[in-house]
């Protein structure tokens, strides 16, 4: 595993990074920033290297030789290329056996004793989150958006730079790589800022995430053990569980790119005040639907043929967008769910709207009623996201239709998990009601601030659980 | 790089050791008035509050759940029994609660230890800090408390962090009534339908997983701790709803390493299973197949009493203290 960001081993590697990097010149930071975030990758396993230079190194060549050439035919073949290689990784290391699983099922139905071999692989870390950053470099050059990079070393910094290696955002070149050109000064109130975004990211994951995760794994590891009760309100826990650990992760490595004066971009917006699930996913981890859209869904043609093509090529962005996740019928099932209810949200609204039109349905309850809904319907699809099967989830979705009693109730996880969800919905609240925070705290006086930070510095230590776990989105 | 304000950053810092030494009275005030919950240390502490009981049961839920101290007393008269089993805690728990115990003037005579043998493969002493608020006060406490993590020696520094995760507790369990007169003992109710668990081909010929040698050393200490003070140790296992024969290897082998330890140390070993008492497999003396429920603690633990009289090392634990003579008074 790399260093993770919920541990003193990472505060103390980032100030010391912090330290040395402003203290070179410019021209010698792009090289420290790169061992460093290579350290950062390698720190238990130093052959994961290996894979991301090897990845980086031909991504780099090919965009330049695409660049160089006007044939249109041959610079479709050196994206392929780069395709080839960036999806052929991520397959052989992600997919292999799931496929090999899958084609032995398939040939046992049609009555074939043929087993597919498997190969005995560890997962490297973020492989999911660096080959689609890198991919999307070479697909925007080969579609002319901008010239390529010419500095090999600012281009490696580019796809592995620390803080977003491991679990994204999902960097565009053209947002971040010129970012590395600019000489940057070191800035207290960065600092300051960089810092609280880390604080509220570490209180994310650790007070909310894990605390509501000791719930959530008693149940959803134990199925059979539990009634319908405890399995709606596990649901409901791990919706909260995987927002504050992936949102507390993006806020991290934005906080920590933030001090380098580096802007990532941001990951989450709220996204359980949605109102419908196409604005889920403009809410909802936006590096990779922001993706998916721009490499998948437009070039299959959007939503620019019949309603039935768009629905065609939201189920297939979708299906493939589950799969990303991970190497299993869960999370296909879970991204095909996405689709189905992305085109049924296309389809119903009109009618939906002409309805609440006639019955004269006030504009808060229609939103009140559309935030409702679409939450218990990511809700439901979250029920694959997390069941360890899907024979699991299939107990846990039947447990509904008989199984209702006294739920199992882990007083103290709930309790504390309960408090810091009260505390992330009234800063949501505030934030949807009145904007960011942002503002309003670099405004404050000092005191004001530092109450703050001593507020979240003593619930972190006092409610958060101790413990190195791992977030959830460094399996994918 | 700008002059870094040194001042602003010492003046954070100092006021920031304030509030956790401030914090930190005020948890420890309000540990002081906590008796009772499995997540509050209120267990440890009702424990240390009844040096007077000469036999303490430690152990996990498996303790906590089946040994009930009135039915002891009933078989063992004239002596006084508390039960400081916690669920989800082993040796490293036991261990600490046993140094405190044992620094205390006391009149503990035995000490019953049940053992989840698992723990010999995994057993975390993260999972213990209900011990941290006792950090600093007994050396061997401290040293199982800096084994959790890199970084807890200066964790443990902090106040408030050898709070983590209590408060909550704490408060829900703030000066309950009764709770200082607790036994420790803990009923659980509902029965077990179905078949006991079968016995199975085991996979190998060996434990697929290695024993922890630290886990063994702290085994170690642990007889050896008792041992010095003169206080008697009976180990046992337990009794679990599954046919004889249905143990892993890992299990097997556990027993077989733990009795060793205890036979060097001059422990008793009482496994009181399934094995050596057969009639306690029966369904409806269980909650789940790891745990008896009331009606099995009764029974089990009227067992565990007649063992007790009649096993040599722990008899003579329990045998009467002849009085002191008239003339011997204390100088």
């Amino acid at each position: 595993m790399t260093v993770l960001f919920n541990s003193i081993d990472f505060i103390v590697f980032l100030v010391i990074v912090t330290a040395i990097t402003f203290r070179l010149p410019h021209r010698f930071r792009w090289p420290f920033l790169l061992v460093a975030s290579y350290v950062f990758y390698g720190w238990w396993n130093a052959s994961y290297l290996v894979l991301i230079v090897l990845s980086s190194l031909v991504d780099f060549v090919l965009a330049r030789a695409i660049f160089r050439t006007p044939e249109r035919s041959r610079r479709l073949r050196l994206l392929l290329v780069s395709l080839s290689l960036n999806l052929g990784l991520l397959f052989t290391f992600k997919y292999w056996n799931f496929a090999a699983e899958s084609a032995t099922v398939l040939a046992h139905w049609f009555g074939l004793a043929v087993a597919a071999p498997g190969l005995s692989v560890l997962l490297p870390p973020g492989i999911s989150f660096y080959t689609f950053q890198s991919l999307s470099y070479t697909i925007d050059i080969y579609r002319e958006e901008y010239e390529p990079e010419d500095h090999l070393g600012r281009f490696l910094l580019y796809v592995a730079f620390f803080p977003q290696l491991v679990a994204g955002p999902i960097e565009r070149a053209g947002h971040l790589l010129p970012q590395f050109r600019i000489e940057k000064t070191f800035d207290w109130n960065r600092l300051a800022s960089g810092s609280q975004l880390i604080l509220w990211g570490l209180f994310q994951k650790v007070v909310i995430a894990d605390r509501l995760a000791l719930y959530v794994d008693a149940v959803y590891n134990h199925p059979s053990e539990h009634n319908a009760s405890s399995f709606l309100l596990a649901t409901y826990a791990f919706a909260f569980q995987i927002y504050c650990d992936f949102a507390g992760y993006s806020d991290i490595a934005i906080g920590a790119a933030r001090i380098f004066d580096f802007d990532l971009m941001r990951n989450f917006d709220r996204p359980y005040f949605s109102r419908s699930i196409t604005e889920f996913w403009r809410r909802w981890h936006l590096s990779l639907s922001t993706w998916l859209r721009d490499y998948l869904y437009i070039p299959l043609g959007g939503n620019r043929g019949s309603q039935l093509f768009t629905y065609r090529n939201l189920l297939i962005t979708m299906l493939l967008g589950g799969l990303w996740h991970g190497a299993s019928w869960n999370f296909v099932i879970w991204g095909a769910l996405q689709g189905v209810m992305l085109s049924a949200s296309r389809l119903t609204l009109p009618t939906r709207d002409r309805w609440n039109d006639a019955l004269g349905v006030p504009h808060w309850l229609r939103s009140g009623l559309r935030v409702w809904v679409t939450f218990h319907l990511v809700c439901l699809s979250w029920v694959f996201f997390r069941a360890n099967t899907l024979a699991d989830a299939s107990m846990l979705l039947g447990s509904l239709t008989r199984d209702w009693g006294r739920p199992y109730i882990d007083a103290s996880s709930l309790l504390h998990g309960l408090l810091g969800v009260a505390v992330l919905l009234a800063v949501h609240l505030r934030r949807e009601l009145q904007g960011s925070v942002a503002p309003w705290l670099s405004r404050a006086p000092t005191p004001s601030r530092w109450v703050l930070w001593y507020a979240m510095l003593f619930a972190i230590m006092l409610f958060g659980v101790d413990g190195d776990s791992q977030f959830i989105y460094f399996q994918f | 790089m700008r002059r870094i304000p040194f001042l602003p950053l010492l003046l954070f810092l100092l006021i920031g050791l304030g509030i956790d030494r401030g914090l930190g009275l005020l948890l420890d005030h309000l540990f002081s008035r906590v008796y009772s919950g499995q997540n509050s240390g209120g267990s440890i502490r009702l424990a240390l509050e009844h040096p007077e009981r000469q036999v303490m049961v430690l152990g996990s839920s498996r303790a906590l759940h089946h040994a009930v101290p009135e039915v002891l007393e009933a078989h063992l008269p004239g002596l006084q029994v508390h039960n400081a089993g916690n669920g989800g805690h082993g040796i490293y728990y036991a261990r600490m609660l046993q140094a405190l115990l044992l620094e205390r003037p006391s009149a503990l005579r035995l000490i019953v230890l049940q053992v989840d043998v698992k723990d010999l493969y995994g057993a975390d002493p993260a999972r213990d800090l209900l011990f941290a608020p006792f950090y600093g006060q007994n050396p061997d406490v401290d040293a199982i408390l800096q084994s959790s993590g890199r970084w807890a020696p200066l964790k443990l520094q902090l106040r408030t962090y050898r709070y983590n995760s209590m408060l909550l507790p704490m408060l829900s369990n703030l000066d309950l009534p009764g709770a200082r007169a607790s036994s420790g003992f803990v009923p659980l109710h509902g029965s077990m339908e179905g078949k006991p668990k079968q016995a199975r081909e085991p996979a190998g010929s060996t434990a697929s997983h290695p024993i922890e040698p630290e886990v063994v050393q702290t085994f170690r200490e642990f007889f050896a701790a008792a041992a010095a003070r003169g206080v008697a140790l009976a180990m046992t296992f337990g009794p679990r709803y599954r046919e004889p024969g249905a143990a892993s290897l890992e299990e097997v082998e556990g027993r077989r390493l733990l009795a060793a330890l205890a036979d060097a140390h001059g422990a008793a070993v009482l496994p009181m299973d399934e094995i050596e008492y057969p009639e306690l497999l029966e369904g409806a003396l269980y909650q789940d197949s790891a745990h008896l429920n009331e009606a099995g603690a009764r029974r089990y633990t009227a067992l565990l009493a007649e063992r007790l009289l009649h096993d040599p090392i722990t008899a003579a634990a329990l045998a009467p203290v002849p009085p002191l003579p008239a003339d011997s008074a204390l100088p």
